[in-house]
């Protein structure tokens, strides 16, 4: 049985041979019902037939054209040829006329079509110019966000941005980077607003403040040791930058503005504590910040290493010296990576994170926490717990540098350690508990534990209590 | 065929045709000229039953012969069906003409069709006017345009129509029949809504 398409097709052949519609029509009376308005359509098309020639003038002036065109095209062609080889002395020499036969000879495979893809192309072209128009808008609305201050239109559009970017991030290192990146934006959102006589606003310090936690709890979750020091290392650069930066804005702002600079210097002021003690311990710095961290974990996790406690202990038998550290000046016996205790005279290496050291040595006298503008660093003011805003730190290499009170050199986190020996400073206080902190040495460093228990700090509770 | 055997194909061919077009590629005006007298008239009505006004008609077939002294130039040309690279030249012509035009005369095809027929009794016939069924012609896809108008209006046989288009023959029916079938299914409703 032939297809109905044949069918039309023969239907076809006959009524272009000059037959009636009915007369095909009775030769294929199945088809009949189906074929019929189709072949009406067929006799529609003919009215398209009849064709108006142009005038037999027009017609002449068209084809002298044509023949006009392919002279030019001819003429043209051997002036190019002729052009190629203009001037040479000698006929082409071996390669130029291979070159020229293969080029004859081999043309691209399919030139039929090459007319046929303008159309495609040309609306290729144009999709193309659209869409880098578009993504040129697009591009321009980000750049122009990206510069964008907290009171402007564009500010929701950046911290979009910031979140997409956040989102796309690979892994806690890379989150933690990119955190402390928009930290940064923050800060300097804060000292453009503030030196433009505005006040940074509440909004933009919770964010401020809740993207440095975050920062430092993403790198709680750097499994690597090395990766983590090496990351906190590089945030430890960042914030003395921007404490420098909140120090030298401070001086040349009113005073509303002021207090909010300082609350932001003192907040990377603790995130480089914490930094610095993760760069000498990373395995506490983690349990510290991890996400994880059991709540019945003690409130100060800051906890002395060996060699701090080892020190402590030492200092402790030797009895209390006049020149020991104690509330009253909150001067460390040792150093930390943040402090180098010297003395409590004037440092030559105070804390990066708390302004210009160069005005830092020009101004250690007797009001220390005067506000900026007075000359007077503000950096100290953030631990208000030591007492002595002129106690003096380092650099974390200098870690050799030997307090006058203590003839034993104290290495790590030592500040830490005096504190809490000599409880003082808001981290200072002891777990009044020593067996719960005798259970957290366990739970971190069992090496730790007969060392805290030798220090009086940790003791083994005892069971049936 | 890849390129270099084809031209090799093409160079030992005896078709005068194929022998003329190769002329023509040397830049022969008389063979030129010869195959300008032998398809233009062809190629003219192809482009007039399409687009229905002379002036267009002309200045569009001028353009294809144009086109086709480019492509003898740049060696981009037919090598040998001739007649099916300018069916082909000339339904692209068409087609970019009438993407050129669309946003002035693609009106819906009641309103066309009923517009300046104050006679009810006359708009049936006027329905089947050629403007009319160029009109609904535009509905259709390009391919079954070009199978319809080769094959109907300007008598090419199902051969020829695969030839230019490039097909199995039996794709030509079955397009064919697409095309009827979808030509049928917009007159119909234009002529009920005027008959009515």
């Amino acid at each position: 049985m032939k297809e109905f398409v044949d069918v039309l097709d023969e239907a076809v052949s006959q009524l272009r041979d000059g037959d009636e519609v009915n007369k095909v029509l009775v030769t294929f009376p199945t088809d009949a019902p189906e074929l019929a308005p189709l072949l009406e359509s067929v006799a529609a098309l003919t009215q398209l037939a009849p064709v108006e020639m142009p005038a037999r003038a027009d017609l002449a002036a068209d084809r002298y054209h044509f023949l006009e065109q392919a002279e030019q095209l001819r003429t043209r062609g051997a002036a190019v040829r002729s052009a190629n080889f203009a001037g040479l002395a000698i006929s082409p020499g071996l390669f130029a006329r291979l070159k020229m036969w293969t080029q004859k000879t081999f043309r691209w495979p399919f030139p039929a079509r090459t007319e046929e893809r303008r159309p495609m192309f040309a609306l290729l072209v144009k999709m193309i110019v659209i869409a880098a128009i578009g993504l040129g808008v697009a591009g321009g609305t980000v750049a122009a966000a990206s510069e964008s201050l907290p009171d402007t239109a564009l500010y929701p559009v950046k911290i979009g941005i910031e979140d997409v970017r956040l989102a796309l991030a690979n892994g806690p290192a890379d989150e933690a980077e990119l955190t402390m990146a928009f930290v940064q934006e923050r800060v300097q959102e804060m000292r453009q607003l503030a030196l433009a006589g505005e006040v940074p606003t509440e909004a933009l310090m919770n964010r401020f403040h809740v993207q440095l936690q975050t920062a430092l709890r993403h790198m709680a979750q750097i499994d690597d040791d090395a990766e983590l020091t090496g990351l906190m290392l590089q945030t430890r650069q960042q914030i003395m930058a921007e404490v420098n930066d909140l120090a030298q804005t401070q001086l040349q702002v009113r005073e509303q503005a002021r207090v909010r600079l300082e609350e932001a210097q003192g907040a990377l002021v603790r995130a480089g504590d914490d930094i610095d003690a993760g760069i000498a311990e990373p395995a506490l710095y983690r349990y510290r910040y991890a996400e994880n961290r059991p709540e019945d974990a003690p409130d100060q996790p800051d906890v002395l290493p060996p060699p701090v406690i080892q020190q402590e202990n030492q200092l402790q038998q030797q009895g209390p010296s006049e020149n020991a550290p104690g509330p009253q000046n909150g001067v460390a016996p040792g150093e930390t990576p943040l402090r180098n205790q010297e003395d409590n005279g004037p440092s030559e290496n105070r804390p990066d994170f708390r302004g210009d050291p160069e005005r830092d040595r020009q101004e250690s006298g007797p009001n220390p926490e005067s506000p900026a503008g007075t000359g007077e660093p503000v950096q100290n003011q953030y631990r208000k717990g030591s007492g002595d805003s002129t106690a003096p730190a380092g650099e974390p290499d200098q870690t050799k540098q030997q307090g006058p009170s203590s003839a034993v050199p104290v290495e790590g986190p030592a500040l830490v350690a005096a504190q809490t020996a000599t409880q003082t400073g808001p981290l200072a206080d002891p777990p009044s508990d020593t067996g719960l902190l005798y259970q957290y040495y366990q739970e971190v460093d069992p090496a730790m534990t007969q060392t805290a228990t030798q220090a009086g700090l940790a003791e083994p509770v005892e069971e049936g209590e | 065929v890849a390129g270099p055997v084809r031209n090799l194909i093409a160079s030992m061919s005896n078709d005068p045709e194929v022998i003329q077009l190769r002329q023509a590629q040397q830049g022969d005006s008389q063979a030129l000229a010869a195959i300008y007298d032998r398809y233009h008239e062809a190629m003219y009505a192809y482009v007039y039953r399409r687009v229905g006004d002379v002036e267009t008609a002309r200045d569009l077939t001028s353009e294809l012969f144009h086109r086709f002294l480019e492509a003898l130039h740049k060696g981009t040309g037919p090598d040998q069906h001739l007649q099916a690279w300018l069916y082909r030249s000339a339904h692209n012509l068409v087609v970019d003409y009438y993407r050129r035009q669309q946003h002035r005369q693609h009106l819906p095809l009641d309103e066309a069709i009923l517009a300046g027929n104050e006679n009810p009794a006359a708009a049936a016939e006027v329905a089947l006017e050629a403007s009319r069924v160029r009109h609904v012609f535009h509905y259709l896809t390009e391919e079954q345009q070009q199978v319809l108008a080769l094959k109907f209006l300007q008598g090419l046989s199902n051969e020829e129509v695969a030839a230019v288009m490039d097909k199995p023959v039996g794709a030509v029916k079955a397009l064919q029949h697409r095309g009827l079938k979808a030509l049928q299914r917009h007159l119909a409703p234009a002529v009920k809504k005027v008959l009515s």
